[in-house]
């Protein structure tokens, strides 16, 4: 990684880790099951963070490949418990959904074993198939979060009209939306900077430097969307419609 | 005896206007789709307001006189009922997504 770059890595990790436990704190007080999955979610993100920085902040000689696999495997843990979020929240009685689970954990799951036994064990040969195959799970993942995002918010905004939704809780579909958006963003940078790894061995400044920032974007969103500051949660109430009518009133 | 909500409505709505049961059940689904709600996993104040400021003019938009009185009437009749237990297996997203915030 280039200069100090993963310094960007490892903020972003400690954010999402944050929130996460926040999260997982939240649900052993209200035992709900959709705060776990998506504390566990951030909290194994966070934790795949590291473990992908820990090589790269000091010379770490034989054990570089079983950290780096480690962050890998963690990550695409992570990933699952996205999906059944998801699944669960937005689509929970549609078969289709559970079939998506299914297919892209998959996916992952081939991706991430067959390309260690071919001896692939950080997983940045893009001349596999099975790097492609966990690439799909690990991108379709985030766009659906992306698509069922913003389709949520869309409707959560007419609601908020008719005073049937919170602002706040639109607000944070459209955050939860964004944060899939940038995530797959996240996943288009990785395409380029492992095929410049996969011919130099070496990660090229402008990638890293662009995965950084759009990690860290990705981390600050969950924080807003979760964990949000008051002032936010203020002018996010004072912009909403129903505000804007009873200015006008 | 449980009752689907939207089954109720469009019911109501076709015994009082001049609506057939296809256009009724259309008519609601378009009320229901401009206020970022669906048919499924619909509650008594969410199609109360649904009755209120947004079916009188869908209905109007469809020829119907005395929308508003039609849609007060449907209301009005809610009162008395006693509404199916959510599908089994579905959620209330908004309610995950406020508690989600900690609140």
């Amino acid at each position: 990684m280039e200069a100090n770059a993963f310094i960007v890595e490892a903020i972003a990790g400690v954010i999402l880790f944050a929130v996460g436990v926040r999260l997982l704190k939240l649900a052993s007080r209200t035992h709900g099951r959709h705060e776990r999955l998506l504390g566990i979610y951030l909290a194994l993100s966070g934790i795949s963070y590291a473990l992908y920085t820990i090589p790269l902040v000091g010379d770490v000689g034989s054990l570089y490949t079983p950290v780096t696999f480690a962050g890998r495997s963690v990550y695409a843990v992570s990933i699952y418990f996205m999906l059944e979020f998801t699944r669960s929240v937005f689509r929970g009685n549609d078969a289709w959904a559970g079939w998506l689970v299914y297919a892209l954990v998959l996916g992952l799951v081939a991706g991430v074993g067959i390309s260690s036994i071919q001896g692939d064990w950080e997983g940045y040969t893009i001349s596999s198939p099975w790097f492609w195959c966990e690439w799909l799970g690990y991108t379709l993942a985030p766009t659906w979060v992306g698509v069922e995002g913003i389709l949520a918010y869309r409707n959560a905004r007419k609601r908020v009209r008719l005073d049937l939704c919170d602002p706040i809780v639109a607000n944070r579909y459209l955050l939860w939306g964004l944060f899939g958006i940038v995530q797959v963003i996240c996943s288009l940078i990785i395409v380029p900077m492992y095929a410049g790894y996969e011919a130099t061995q070496y990660f090229s400044s402008g990638t890293d430097v662009a995965l950084g920032i759009f990690e860290i974007l990705a981390a600050m969103i969950t924080w807003f969307a979760f964990f949000a500051p008051k002032f936010y949660c203020s002018w996010i109430a004072k912009e909403s419609p129903n505000a804007n009518a009873e200015k006008e009133a | 005896m449980p009752i689907d909500l939207f089954d109720f409505a469009a019911e109501r709505l076709e015994q009082h206007t001049s609506l057939d049961r296809l256009a009724a059940r259309g008519t609601l689904r378009l009320a229901l789709k401009a206020s970022g709600l669906s048919p499924t996993g619909l509650r008594v104040e969410q199609l109360r307001v649904v009755l209120e400021k947004v079916l009188p003019d869908e209905l109007e938009k469809c020829g119907v006189d005395g929308a508003r009185g039609v849609c007060s009437g449907v209301s009005a009749a809610l009162a008395n009922v006693s509404v199916a237990d959510q599908t089994p297996g579905s959620v209330d997203a908004d309610e995950i997504f406020r508690r989600l915030g900690g609140s």
